[in-house]
């Protein structure tokens, strides 16, 4: 885990927003976004998340407070196209996103967009369709692909571009299980090439290696933690608690209590993270 | 050669390697030449040579002629609005601009065979049957007057799907934007690449319009309305769920575009458009023929 003493690459300061006068709000949020973490933004269907995944990337301006992306304000329309350049955004329907008739020439739309050569453009294109596994696709048509082989190209898309940081607005939520396995795969591969993560959506249980989770509920954080005190405050259901226990006692963990109800349950599992974080 | 020029297309030919610049601006120079055309013999001697065009350079004509199959309604709605309320002032300089081309039409009738068989006795336009009745004009010579601004429509649709079915879109586009940029727009605050990518991505639309209106239909009949008994019902559904979904489109395919870090100036791109030597001889040949067009036609022929 990165060290918290490094310089946040993103920051936002008691921003406020809303889409007009009288709609949903989000009020007051803050938190700092570290350079190579793996950040999860999660909670339910309209508390917020998605709309602070657009604001991560200058899309959206906070009526008040501030974003600051490396140093850069997103309400600086002058740094806009640096700040994009640093924060690039995959959002949850890919067909959306399309706009060349070939994956290659969709994949090619960002680095266009950054005024390099043919050349580099086409190193880059290839470069990023090997880190999505989607390399002999160039010739297809993007609207043609299957839902999971779509979002690995507007995934393709937005990495050609280089960013240290990614937003991923919901990107396994229209997915089947094996396609929604194969994103997240290449998510902890970009993460492990030293790419800072946001990942927004609404269960998190899939990604038991976040650095850190802000549940966003009614356009406010309601939590702020590590994963494992995101399991521990209560959010996480206690059949999948159980799963959890299963996962440790398979790995050798003195699971061997009778669960009778949840307070026994969370009491127990604190006791094994312990166990798991003196193994460390 | 002539059989499969008919039914495929041969990406090897001469014409394919062309720039889309080249393309586009054949298109320009021929679209102003057809414009300006008052002369049906011209017209049929051009179109003559357009096909023999995609003869030789194995551009299948059987494609390009499905590519305007659709358009035939409204050649066939032009043709029927101007046949019945051309005026006779168009109809009169319409005949004095083409009396070669009616003489050599009624002097069909003088043809031998033609006689013994009493083929094209229409010909003989005096004696055909003629309408007034106000603004309304029907005869013979309307009916050539009408058809000749299909015919100019024909030819122009003819060129474009030449065009379209013989360049990669991308290209095209691309091709457009590089023109563009020649044009002041800069001084209206107009971006080539913006305009060039608003042709794009509309035409891109195009099939998911489609897609989105069918499922706006079955939705609708799944759901008990019925489209024979409420047509009025039926388009107000249909066009307030598409305007909506076609404004949601470019909401969130600009958004896309932004996070992609599009701004509309300095996009360069991943192909590159290079003129070579064929370019260079297709527009010679084009400015050459189209002189030849102009003044033999316009000044010899008519």
């Amino acid at each position: 885990m990165t060290s918290e003493k490094t310089k946040p690459i993103i920051s936002l300061s008691n921003v406020n927003f809303e889409h007009k006068p009288g709609s949903f709000k989000l009020s007051d949020i803050s938190f700092d976004i570290f350079p190579g973490t793996f950040v999860i933004l999660t909670g339910p269907n309209g508390s917020g998340k998605s709309t602070l995944g657009l604001l991560l990337n200058g899309i959206y301006k906070p009526i008040s407070g501030k974003v600051v992306i490396d140093g850069m304000s997103t309400s600086d329309k002058s740094k806009l196209p640096d700040i994009r350049k640093k924060v690039g955004i995959v959002f949850q329907n890919p067909y959306i996103q399309f706009v060349g008739n070939t994956v290659e020439e969709d994949v090619a739309f960002g680095p266009e967009n950054l005024g390099l050569s043919s050349k580099e453009i086409k190193k880059r294109v290839k470069s990023a369709l090997n880190a999505v596994g989607m390399s002999g696709y160039e010739n297809r048509n993007p609207v043609d692909l299957s839902g999971g082989e779509a979002q690995k190209v507007a995934i393709a898309g937005v990495l050609a571009t280089n960013p240290e940081v990614i937003v991923f607005d919901e990107v396994t939520s229209m997915l089947d299980l094996k396609s929604s396995k194969q994103i997240l795969n290449i998510v902890n591969n970009l993460k492990s090439q030293g790419k800072t993560i946001v990942f927004i959506c609404h269960d998190p249980r899939p990604i038991s290696n976040a650095d850190k989770i802000y549940t966003v509920s009614a356009g406010k954080i309601v939590f702020s933690g590590t994963y494992s005190e995101y399991i521990l405050s209560g959010k996480y259901p206690v059949s999948d608690i159980t799963e959890l226990l299963l996962h440790f006692k398979k790995n050798g963990y003195p699971v061997d209590v009778l669960l009778k109800d949840p307070k026994t349950v969370y009491s127990h599992l604190a006791e094994v993270l312990n166990l798991n974080r003196e193994k460390d | 050669m002539v059989f499969s020029s008919f039914v495929s297309n041969s990406n090897s030919s001469f014409f394919y390697k062309l720039d889309p610049r080249t393309k586009l601006l054949s298109l320009a120079v021929l679209s102003i030449l057809i414009f300006h055309e008052t002369s049906v013999i011209s017209l049929l001697f051009f179109l003559l040579l357009t096909f023999l065009f995609m003869f030789l350079f194995s551009i299948s004509v059987i494609d390009i002629l499905k590519t305007i199959k659709p358009l035939l309604f409204i050649f066939f709605l032009i043709f029927l609005l101007r046949f019945v309320f051309i005026q006779k002032e168009h109809t009169i300089s319409f005949i004095s601009d083409n009396k070669i081309f009616f003489e050599i039409f009624q002097n069909f009738q003088h043809f031998e065979i033609f006689q013994h068989f009493q083929i094209f006795h229409f010909l003989n336009f005096e004696n055909l049957p003629h309408f007034e009745y106000g603004f309304i004009s029907i005869s013979v010579y309307t009916f050539f007057a009408a058809l000749f601004p299909v015919l100019k429509f024909f030819i122009l649709v003819l060129l474009s799907s030449i065009i379209t079915q013989t360049t990669n879109t991308s290209k095209l586009v691309l091709g457009l934007e590089r023109l563009f940029d020649y044009l002041p727009l800069k001084k209206f605050n107009i971006s080539s690449t913006d305009l060039s990518l608003m042709i794009f991505l509309s035409l891109s639309f195009i099939p998911n319009l489609f897609n989105t209106a069918n499922q706006i239909s079955v939705s609708a009949q799944s759901r008990g309305l019925v489209i024979k008994k409420k047509p009025v019902l039926y388009i107000r559904i249909l066009s307030t769920n598409l305007i909506n979904s076609i404004l949601k489109y470019s909401y969130d395919i600009s958004n896309s575009m932004e996070g992609r870090c599009y701004t509309g100036y300095g996009k360069t791109s991943i192909y590159e458009l290079n003129f070579n030597k064929y370019d260079f001889l297709f527009i010679f040949l084009l400015f050459l023929y189209s002189f030849f067009h102009f003044f033999c036609f316009r000044y010899f022929l008519i």
